[in-house]
């Protein structure tokens, strides 16, 4: 009888355990965070961050016919607050250039900051991380690329040339306030 | 009580007169006085390195012409007017001219990704330089005049490969780098 009782309690326990085991195994399956996938096409709208750059001297780039320009001016550090999610940078597309932008960070083969389109005259100094990837930061320093695609105003029409440049990326708890 | 205030008076005009002393120590050499000026330093700012630099491209459309066999000719047996396959471009199409605006001296170097299914080859010609290793160095344009910015100019050629329909034939990459 008392054997009866052990063996009664110890499958109750094992059942529990079974239970717990089957939850957990189902919570991991279906609330997982689904990965980021880089679009295929071009960013469609203007980039909400995107704002005039203040005395815009404008003039043209000598350009060969059926070809485009583009100005790219970048300060080549950045830097990132966890707290806020948020990239302090700059990237200005001087009105000069004939072609909208879209810039994106990377480091490594991970894509930090993304940007819709920078219009001619315009430039961002504030971008938003990436969704989840601030869980893959620390507070520190890196080196990262910016990747820039240029694309005509018109047709949308991606062109044949990228442009890459190197970036110090610091990360840092919250952003510091002057 | 008036006593009082006289030495009080005195006392303030004594103090006052006073003061330009500190701005200056004043010496005497030979009947001659020296005043030694001070100066205070105060730290500037470092202007940060921005990168600007001008990217301008050709058209970047090639046309390939596929082998033209010719005619047959009986009497040599071989084919007359025969002409190989060759890319071609307009003139400047294949172009592509980097200025430097920056406070920096930049590297610019290029690099040529055939797209996926083709079999395209690519390479550059600098206009500057004799390596062709696609790679242009850019000095800064501190001191320099706008219109007079350093630029450096490179052609790209399709050297080998073929296509039988129109599509994109690659990916041209300008990697910046401030030196």
């Amino acid at each position: 009888m008392n054997n009866q009782k052990k063996l009664t309690v110890a499958i109750v326990l094992l059942s529990i355990l079974l239970l717990l085991v089957i939850l957990v195994t189902v919570l991991a399956l279906f609330l997982r965070k689904p990965t980021v996938l880089p679009p295929d096409y071009p960013p469609q709208d203007t980039d909400s961050n995107m704002q005039p750059i203040p005395g815009d001297s404008g003039g043209t780039i000598e350009t060969p016919e059926g070809g485009g320009a583009v100005n790219i001016t970048y300060a080549d550090t950045v830097t990132v607050s966890l707290s806020d999610r948020t990239a302090s940078l700059y990237y200005a597309n001087p009105s000069r250039s004939n072609q909208n932008v879209a810039i994106a960070v990377m480091i490594g083969s991970t894509v930090i900051l993304r940007s819709d389109l920078i219009t001619p005259g315009n430039m961002v100094t504030t971008l938003p991380l990436v969704e989840g990837v601030e869980e893959q930061l620390l507070p520190g320093g890196y080196q990262a690329e910016l990747i820039i695609y240029c694309y005509h105003p018109e047709t949308g029409e991606k062109a044949m040339i990228d442009t890459r440049g190197t970036l110090t990326l610091t990360v840092v708890e919250s952003k510091v306030t002057q | 009580m008036k006593k009082i205030f006289v030495i009080l008076a005195l006392t303030a005009l004594f103090i006052s007169t006073a003061v330009p002393v500190f701005a200056a120590d004043i010496s005497t050499n030979n009947g001659n006085a020296q005043v030694t000026v001070n100066g205070t330093y105060a730290s500037g700012t470092t202007a940060a390195e921005v990168i600007s630099v001008d990217v301008a491209w050709g058209s970047m459309s090639f046309t390939y012409q596929d082998t033209d066999e010719g005619k047959w000719n009986d009497k040599t047996h071989s084919y007359d007017d025969v002409v190989d396959a060759y890319w071609s471009c307009a003139a400047d199409a294949n172009k592509i001219t980097v200025t430097n605006h920056s406070n920096t001296a930049v590297e610019a170097t290029l690099a040529f990704t055939k797209a996926e299914g083709t079999n395209i080859e690519g390479s550059f010609t600098e206009t500057v330089g004799t390596a062709n290793d696609g790679v242009m160095a850019l000095a800064t344009a501190e001191g320099t005049a706008y219109a007079e910015a350093p630029a450096v100019s490179a052609y790209f050629n399709v050297n080998a490969g073929s296509i039988t329909e129109n599509g994109t034939l690659g990916t041209i990459t300008l990697t910046i780098v401030n030196k």
